[in-house]
């Protein structure tokens, strides 16, 4: 401890730029400089619904004929939803969703679902967040790839909510992660000497210099530290805190954020209960991105999407068995909304998948190319080559974004 | 044998060395590891009072039933209190239970024994996130785990099942056969979760060639298999023949016959020497102990010797320990929170209060028992290295540093935790801290103290 370097104070601004290596806010004259709107300023929220979320009580298809009969215990009475057309209800749950739906800036896809056709959580997972045809068929997430073609100017272009980095966010392109609940960067000379000290390993390395690129952008917005916790409150905040580093001229274009808890094989609940109240925690990420994220929130699209969905009828014990197609929650400026993209399969036995399950219509990647393409302006080609390779059959939903 | 090695010993098959106890690993580390498969160590005094499982479900549980029953009667704000002060009184004992776990790790003189007491718990994954649940968490980790530890896996699997923890958790308890005498009164049915989750998640993985046909076949042998809430059945565990799904039932090809609550035991049976399983508990293992993506070969010789001695784990770990790979460089693994928390408690050798003790778990993002899925925590480095991730972890060594730092200097705690294993980058950043505690801060965050 006799030779300690002595060293002039640095202010932290500069600090950080050498440990990122390069300059977070491009200063000229003394003013920010601001971004010309295109697709440079363009994000996308990627919500992982871990847990299969059950589609038919998220928004419920009230006008099939075979609806009550088919559900039979885990119909939906008229109090617990919001109709939204003469065929499809919303769960009352989602308050904010629902005036976004009404602004026609979120909308819904039905019946959809991912290639994959088992029930393993799991393996349905990663096939939601490698994006290929079947479990482990890439090694890599396809946010990450979709952020290798983006040649987008920030230093960390994906941002993970939480710790740690989830498989559709991982692999080449370095991204970080953010979670509000921590005290933030250590003091400037700690942080020197760790990065002495990660400079020969590169998993520390990357990590702790992904930190402080992300932690220059929120302190330099006056971040506070919040509680952490489950539930809608906590939800709430977490996600005002990183909507406004999303939204900021250097933030994440890609951001995910994970909510667990779908799984409901028992006791679901149907006005309220069990996954009322997760329809919350969802409802309330979505109204707090579009009320933390300011002008920006035009330039914005938000998918919330799930592994699978489950049993169209209840099991034994008051909740649902693994399933199929479920329904994707879409917001954002960008999303043209206010509607319900479906080709709707039926619930009559003869139209369920297996006699069992909502058959899926549409390819949940059919969803993410038309963001892909309409919203962040990457090519068809760079798509089927490098984020969903064997999709070329496989038409992105047209008019989901508006143009 | 080299000091490295007894690093190693401490550190890819323990929680990290307590002060000292590398010079006594050193003399001969593999007989320090193979001396804690005793059966002696079973026995741990951390878990003195704590309720055993026909205890919990007499009185936590059996208090949730009487709420429940008497809920139609009576004042709502009444109940709603009652509720609030037993949920409050469960949380309390689910903490002393996480702090109990913990400290029998902290202090153990075994750690690689407590170590596969994680690893299996993880591997049977049954969650407090589950209200229901929550009261026998800990309880399953004593009473199903532990005695099953350097047994065969078979009964470990058939324990597994039957434990009324987990046959809440995934919902088994009140799953009931279509064509039982209680299913043909209607309006109850069948819940493939803990079928599917035996066959995916604890014998053949999910590649191990079934089916749904299959997932239901063993749905329905399970069904009758349940919680004991009248104290009439052993652990537990009662079988209810009302419940049981009639008739014959075909699992992987095999066709069982009408035989109520043997069906399902022998189908465990059947599977746990399955090679199927025998490949998967072998690849689980091989990715705990050696890398997150480990030699073909290892997981072969592994899955070998699984077979050979019909799942008898002791004997399994005894090949994993004689693997040449287990005991070289570099160090691929990187610890979980958990294992995290435990070797920097060890080293320091300090004592936090319960509730200080849970903080770190939850800062951290893993509270014991309490993982978010069924398929239990990651055991991969990436899904616990991200940015925000290791600024916690630098928060921990910070606090714990500034507790020690007038105790031990950081040329002893170096030496006697990542000695062996620093690079000249960790000792220079040591070296050159500006104080003692920053020193300490260093060596608890560096890589070597990480990754084993």
């Amino acid at each position: 401890m006799t030779d300690t370097i002595t060293q002039k104070p640095l202010s932290r601004r500069v600090l950080l730029q050498g440990l990122c290596g390069l300059a977070l806010l491009p200063v000229c004259g003394g003013m920010r400089v601001s971004f010309a709107a295109g697709s440079g300023d363009a994000r996308f929220v990627f919500i992982i619904l871990r847990g299969a979320m059950d589609g038919l009580a998220a928004v419920a298809p009230y006008g099939d004929k075979n609806y009550t009969s088919a559900r039979g215990s885990m119909a939906l009475p008229a109090s617990a939803m919001t109709r939204l057309d003469d065929f499809y209800g919303l769960h009352k749950s989602f308050a904010s969703f629902g005036k976004l739906y009404n602004a026609g800036e979120a909308a819904i896809v039905h019946a959809v679902a991912t290639p994959y056709r088992e029930r393993s959580h799991f393996d349905a997972q990663n096939v939601l967040e490698c994006g290929a045809t079947r479990p482990h068929g890439a090694r890599d997430g396809w946010l990450n790839r979709t952020l290798s073609v983006m040649h987008t100017t920030a230093k960390t272009p994906g941002l993970a909510v939480g710790q740690t980095i989830p498989l559709a966010l991982q692999g080449d392109v370095g991204v970080g992660s953010y979670s509000p609940s921590g005290d933030g960067l250590p003091p400037d000379a700690l942080l020197i000497a760790l990065e002495g000290m990660y400079s020969g390993d590169a998993t520390f390395k990357t990590a702790l210099s992904q930190a402080v690129g992300i932690h220059a952008i929120a302190d330099d917005g006056g971040m506070s530290k919040v509680s952490g916790g489950r539930g809608k409150q906590a939800m709430a905040q977490t996600i005002q805190a990183v909507g406004k580093i999303i939204a900021d001229p250097n933030g994440p274009r890609i951001a995910t954020i994970e909510i667990g808890g779908w799984d409901t094989h028992a006791q679901q609940g149907l006005e309220s209960g069990a996954l009322a109240n997760n329809f919350e925690t969802l409802d309330a990420a979505f109204g707090a991105l579009k009320e933390s994220m300011g002008p920006l929130w035009a330039q914005t699209a938000v998918l919330a999407a799930t592994e699978f969905g489950r049993t169209v009828a209840g099991n034994g014990t008051g909740g649902t068995d693994h399933g199929t197609a479920s329904c994707a929650l879409l917001a954002g400026g960008r999303i043209n909304g206010g509607r319900v993209y479906a080709q709707w399969p039926g619930l009559d036995t003869m139209q369920l998948h297996q006699n069992r399950d909502l058959r899926p219509t549409t390819d949940l990647r059919q969803v993410a190319k038309a963001i892909l393409r309409d919203h962040l302006g990457i090519s068809a080609g760079d798509i089927e080559r490098d984020i969903f390779a064997d999709s070329s059959n496989l038409r992105a939903i047209d008019g989901l974004i508006r143009v | 044998m080299s000091s490295l090695q007894a690093f190693i010993a401490a550190n890819r098959f323990g929680f990290g060395a307590r002060a000292g106890e590398l010079e006594i690993i050193a003399r001969d580390p593999v007989r320090w590891l193979t001396a804690q498969m005793d059966a002696r160590y079973a026995a741990s005094n951390a878990f003195d009072g704590l309720p055993d499982t026909p205890a919990i479900v007499r009185g936590a549980l059996g208090q949730l039933r009487t709420m429940r029953k008497t809920q139609e009667g009576g004042d709502p704000e009444d109940q709603r209190r009652m509720l609030r002060e037993a949920q409050k009184t469960m949380r309390d004992d689910y903490i002393e239970e996480a702090a109990a776990r913990t400290r029998a790790a902290i202090d153990s003189q075994a750690p690689f024994y407590e170590r596969l007491v994680h690893f299996w718990s993880n591997h049977f994954t049954v969650s407090a996130t589950k209200r229901q649940s929550l009261p026998l968490v800990a309880a399953f980790e004593r009473d199903v785990i532990r005695p099953h530890i350097m047994g065969h896996f078979g009964d470990m699997l058939l324990a597994s099942t039957r434990h009324p923890a987990m046959q809440t958790y995934l919902d088994n308890a009140r799953s009931i056969g279509p064509n039982s005498r209680a299913g043909k009164r209607g309006g109850k049915g069948l819940n493939e979760n803990l079928a599917r989750e035996i066959l995916e998640l604890h014998t053949l993985g999910v590649n191990g060639g079934y089916g749904q046909g299959d997932v239901v076949a063993l749905a329905k042998m399970l069904t009758g298999w349940t919680v004991d809430t009248e104290g009439r059945g052993t652990n537990g565990f009662i079988f209810t023949p009302q419940t049981h799904e009639p008739g014959e039932k075909t699992l992987l090809g095999i066709n069982y016959p009408d035989s109520g609550e043997a069906e399902a035991g022998n189908a465990l049976r059947s599977l746990a020497v399955h090679p199927a399983t025998a490949t998967f508990i072998a690849t689980k293992l091989a990715q705990h102990f050696i890398s997150d993506t480990p030699p073909q070969v290892n997981i072969n010789t592994l899955a070998q010797s699984y077979m050979r001695s019909g799942g008898k784990l002791a004997d399994v770990y005894r090949t994993l320990i004689a693997l040449p790979d287990v005991w070289r460089t570099p160090l691929p693994k990187i610890k979980t929170p958990n294992d995290y928390i435990i070797s920097l408690l060890r080293a320091g050798g300090i004592d936090l209060d319960n509730r200080r003790l849970a903080g770190a778990f939850r800062e951290l993002g893993q509270v014991p028992f309490s993982a978010p899925s069924p398929a239990g925590w990651s055991d991969a480095g990436k899904d616990w290295i991200g940015g925000e991730a290791l600024l916690r972890r630098i928060e921990i060594a910070q606090s714990l540093s500034a507790a020690l730092h007038t105790r031990v200097t950081p040329d002893q705690m170096l030496a006697q935790t990542i000695g062996p294993a620093a690079s000249e980058a960790t000792r220079t950043a040591v070296r050159r801290a500006g104080s003692p505690a920053e020193a300490l801060t260093l060596i608890f965050a560096s890589p070597e103290f990480q990754r084993r």
